[in-house]
């Protein structure tokens, strides 16, 4: 047993650097009383200290790799400790972690060792032993591994709810200078290639019942943020791209963590973990809100505010479409409200048939009055709030905190 | 001032609110065996759970507002808080006045706080899906002991029986002193004496190992350079810790 956790270690701690943990939107359901069920809402069973989702057993097959991507800690030259399972040790895992409601399935990614196909081929055998000697009904999240055949991908997308290739570098020009073994075109031709399948298994699905589900979850991607000079627009604009054309499921994103000891990569002294969040926040907005990229970035203000979020920057720089009228106002334009989430704006919007929503029911509804204040207008609405300028909103609204690290900085300026 | 006192069961409340509607007397309080406490000048009416009545109630909440309705009553009477009755009476007779259509004007108080409470029992709900840990025991029963804020167990049976199709389990609630037992064919809310519970507590010996490969995978997954105590404890709050095996 010793060994085996030795390899855990070793192989969970490889995988980390993968954001992903989605467990959601696959349609596996158990039967003949098997073990598992994917359907519906994903869960997050734990949380590490560091505040992120852990759902699945997320593991590399081997972190022997003959790549060396200068971002990944598996790259070729680092000096560190190699491990590999063996199918088997993986099905054990993944099945006691599962009856024991640790996880709710597996995330298998590998390190390339001798070639694209010979990695595929394994991590396409655990996927169909779990679900065909194990009857396993759990999440299955598999890496397409760039360069893999038409055929393994298929199988793959057979026994997996979710494949994902990730594109890493957000332009073909960081990529090819920090991992120069891999273009652009490796990566999206399995991705194109699984969503022509999965699109073909869609269709036939609605003549042919009992089709076989093919990546019921779909596929996500991750970008690393601030390991290369790409600026916010280009990043969004390519998130937008993927949910669009490629029709993802999800882009995460990753804060680049320093690798100080390789020169094609900056030298930050922290991970941009601000930055990152308020990506992912504009990428809800993208999602959620109705709000097109340009809304959120464009050739003006090219990156976001890190001060502010992403819709209360909007909001600051269009007072010309607002206020809004809480009470006649179309729901996308509610949604544009700081402080109005999508739940608060369908409240508003199914309670107003039946009499003027009042500032004070917005409140009680659990609306961010302090923030959506300066938006909007309904009875009971501070009238002052609306004629204040952005810059002053702006002070008003921001964090305490962060007011006060503003107030020090010019102290110090 | 009218009260009504009932057995502290759901038809049981049902039951009460047949009666005030038979009788016509408007609630000032109503209250459990267990929760009553007498005062001065007032008129008691103790209420005896009725089957029928109950169903009557039920069907009528149905007809008049809906499944969903209903649903979200069980609910709030499942959160056991402390004003839940009258809270619930008040909203009963609004759906049974207005219909369900009135259960979107969020400007009603008593709509909102049904809507509240409903979310922090789905939030409950969500947690034990969650949060339970099953060990396995030396009689082949996968055993994960809970202390629920509300009282959800009723709510999570088929999530479990649906996972867990083809292994015994029981997730028992040690503060209220029951459990679910699912025995592969069906899921059975049971009770257990003392000598059950100790056996209960006789775990296989590879138990242990997974808990040891467990606990190292959820610290090697943690990335040090990230590290957010408020995030982590706003996500997996300490009271849930004691039953978590990684966090133990």
């Amino acid at each position: 047993m010793d060994r085996i956790n030795q390899k855990l270690t070793v192989l969970a701690n490889a995988a980390k650097y993968d954001v992903s943990c989605s467990s959601s939107g696959s349609k596996r359901k158990n039967q003949d009383k098997g073990l598992g069920n994917a359907e519906g809402m994903g869960i997050c069973h734990s949380y590490t200290e560091d505040g992120r989702c852990v759902s699945l057993l997320k593991i590399l097959l081997t972190n022997h790799c003959i790549f060396d991507c200068a971002y990944c800690i598996s790259r070729r030259s680092n000096d560190i400790q190699r491990a590999a399972f063996t199918v088997q040790e993986v099905v054990d895992l993944t099945i006691n972690f599962y009856r024991r409601n640790y996880i709710e399935g597996l995330f298998l990614s590998s390190g390339i060792f001798k070639n694209a196909d010979y990695t595929m081929e394994r991590l396409v055998r655990i996927a169909k032993d779990l679900r065909e000697i194990h009857h396993f009904h759990g999440y299955i999240h598999l890496k397409a591994i760039p360069g893999a055949s038409a055929e393994l991908l298929t199988e793959a997308g057979k026994y997996a709810d979710r494949l994902s290739v990730n594109i890493e570098l957000p332009s073909e020009e960081s990529l090819k200078r920090i991992a120069p073994e891999k273009n652009y075109e490796e990566i999206y031709t399995p991705m194109n290639f699984i969503r022509e399948e999965k699109q073909r298994y869609t269709d036939e699905r609605k003549s042919i019942k009992s089709t076989p589900l093919f990546v019921p979850a779909g596929q996500s991607t991750q970008l690393i943020i601030g390991a290369s000079p790409e600026n916010d627009v280009q990043i969004l604009n390519l998130a937008d791209s993927l949910y669009k054309e490629q029709q993802l499921k999800r882009v995460y994103y990753s804060a680049y963590i320093p690798i100080p000891t390789d020169s094609r990569m900056p030298n930050l002294a922290l991970p941009p973990t601000l930055r990152e969040n308020r990506i992912y926040q504009a990428d809800w907005l993208l999602r959620f809100y109705k709000f097109s990229v340009h809304d959120i970035v464009n050739d003006l203000h090219p990156n976001l505010d890190y001060d502010i979020d992403p819709k209360l920057s909007y909001a600051l720089r269009n007072r010309h479409v607002f206020p809004v009228n809480i009470n006649t106002a179309e729901y996308e334009m509610i949604l544009r409200v700081p402080g109005i989430g999508v739940k608060s704006a369908q409240m508003i919007v199914t309670s107003r048939r039946f009499g003027n929503v009042h500032f004070d029911h917005l409140k009680k509804m659990g609306i961010v009055t302090k923030r959506a204040q300066y938006f909007i207008t309904c009875p009971g609405a501070p009238a002052a709030s609306i004629d204040r300028h952005s810059s002053q909103v702006r002070q008003l609204i921001q964090s305490p905190e962060l007011r006060k690290k503003n107030s020090q900085l010019i102290l110090f300026a | 001032m009218i009260t009504y006192v009932y057995d502290g069961s759901f038809e049981g409340y049902l039951t009460t609110v047949f009666e005030i509607y038979n009788r016509k007397k408007n609630p000032d309080g109503i209250f459990t065996t267990s929760t009553y406490m007498p005062f001065l000048m007032e008129e008691k009416y103790e209420v005896s759970t009725n089957i029928e009545r109950a169903q009557r109630v039920l069907a009528g909440i149905e007809s008049k507002g809906s499944k969903d309705i209903a649903a979200k009553i069980y609910n709030v009477y499942l959160s056991e808080h402390p004003a839940m009755e009258m809270l619930l009476f008040q909203y009963i007779k609004l759906i049974l006045q207005k219909g369900s259509a009135i259960e979107h004007d969020y400007r009603q108080p008593e709509i909102l706080k049904v809507k509240e409470i409903n979310k922090q029992i789905h939030r409950e709900v969500h947690r034990m899906h969650a949060f339970v840990r099953f060990q396995k025991t030396t009689d082949n029963l996968y055993y994960a002991t809970v202390t629920p804020d509300f009282n959800v167990l009723p709510l999570i049976g088929e999530h479990f029986e649906k996972r867990y199709s083809d292994q015994h389990f029981m997730i028992y609630d040690s503060k209220r002193n029951y459990g679910l037992y699912y025995d592969q064919q069906q899921t059975m809310m049971v009770e257990c004496g003392a000598e059950q519970l100790e056996r209960q507590s006789e775990f296989v010996a590879e138990e242990k190992v997974y808990e040891a490969l467990w606990k190292n995978y959820f610290q090697s997954v943690n990335i040090i350079e990230r590290k957010n105590v408020k995030l982590h404890l706003r996500h997996m709050p300490k009271r849930y810790w004691k039953h978590l095996t990684e966090k133990k």
